[in-house]
């Protein structure tokens, strides 16, 4: 591989066939260098932040600093020692509007740092997009990450796609 | 497995109105726009749009996070195309300078839904006015499959703007749900 390309191998994907709570990605290679998650989703309730957390870990491990808005008016807000990690209340129960969500997992199998998580999520359907990072306060090597709505169902049609990245 | 660069595209000298890819292949699953782009607009920056299908009514919709020098911004608007903001740099910017974009556009295949995006954009001009940073995720109400996207700025895009069409597949399997 040419330096400074990076290499983008699929590791999962799945299109919802029927409504589920949560969507678990396990036993994840550690080959690579950094994960990468694409959500294309609706939820049976609306305005409910999507939450993963990592390894199955419910402790108060999770750290956010963040950006977002309503309308024309943007803001900021951080939150410490939470159980799982939030991003946006986006949820959105549509027949046609999805939420757009995208996830990086940074040196994810690597067991001398905690582990940094940067995203961003929107959809149309309200006036809001936010741009976020995340701490896990864990020197583990990510081998599972869930991801699930705040309170409801993903619907049918949501899909999950993961990604290995290599530089 | 790379990225797979689908087609490119250098402009010129004198100028391009528009930046396109036509018939992109339906074989893929998401697809990845990268933009390195100035206008030759007579102002600090310029607009950057994109179209999907030449599609040009109003089906797009767009939210929208913009940092420029200490202030920040937001909007959500629906336009005649995704409004990127005002993130290219113009011509009476500093020399040289070129914005940076990526577009995320997942599934965009597919036909029974509407198509989205992710947008994330950088300029840094060292001008406080210019709009540095973007981040946006935007909506076209359109069921179509997407086959052609173009791009769009005040004026025309400068000599060595550049934009990367890559596809993606995703994987099958892998997951499970409860």
């Amino acid at each position: 591989m040419p330096a400074g390309v990076s290499a983008i191998t699929p590791l999962a994907n799945i299109t919802l066939g029927s409504t589920a709570s949560t969507v678990t990605f396990s036993s994840i290679s550690g080959s690579y260098r950094d994960l990468y998650l694409v959500v294309v989703a609706k939820t049976s309730a609306a305005g409910w932040q999507t939450r993963m957390r990592l390894n199955g870990d419910t402790g108060s491990n999770y750290n956010t600093v963040y950006i977002a808005n309503s309308g024309n008016s943007p803001f900021n807000s951080t939150s410490a020692a939470t159980a799982q990690m939030e991003f946006g209340a986006l949820g959105i129960a549509s027949t046609t509007v999805d939420l757009i969500w995208k996830t990086s997992v940074f040196d994810y199998s690597v067991t001398d740092k905690q582990k940094n998580v940067q995203s961003i999520i929107g959809n149309t359907g309200s006036d809001m997009v936010e741009s976020s990072m995340h701490r896990y306060a864990s020197t583990s090597a990510i081998t599972s990450l869930v991801v699930y709505p705040g309170s409801g169902t993903w619907s049918v049609g949501s899909n999950f796609a993961l990604y290995g990245v290599s530089s | 497995m790379l990225q797979t660069l689908i087609a490119s595209a250098t402009v010129g000298a004198g100028g391009a109105a528009s930046i396109d890819f036509n018939s992109i292949p339906q074989t893929f699953t998401d697809l990845t726009v990268v933009v390195s782009g100035r206008s030759e607009s007579a102002t600090t920056t310029a607009v950057l749009n994109m179209r999907f299908n030449g599609l040009s009514t109003g089906i797009y919709t767009i939210r929208q996070l913009r940092g420029s020098g200490a202030a920040v911004s937001s909007s959500a608007t629906s336009s005649t195309s995704f409004d990127g903001g005002d993130c290219i740099p113009g011509s009476s910017s500093t020399g040289s300078v070129f914005a940076n974009v990526q577009y995320v556009i997942p599934n965009y295949t597919q036909t029974t839904d509407h198509k989205t995006i992710i947008l994330e954009g950088v300029a840094e001009g060292n001008i406080s006015s210019t709009v540095n940073v973007v981040s946006s995720t935007g909506r076209s109400a359109s069921n179509l499959a997407v086959s052609s996207i173009t791009l769009l700025t005040s004026s025309n895009w400068a000599q060595y703007s550049t934009a990367y069409l890559y596809g993606t597949l995703k994987g099958s399997g892998g997951a499970t749900v409860s």
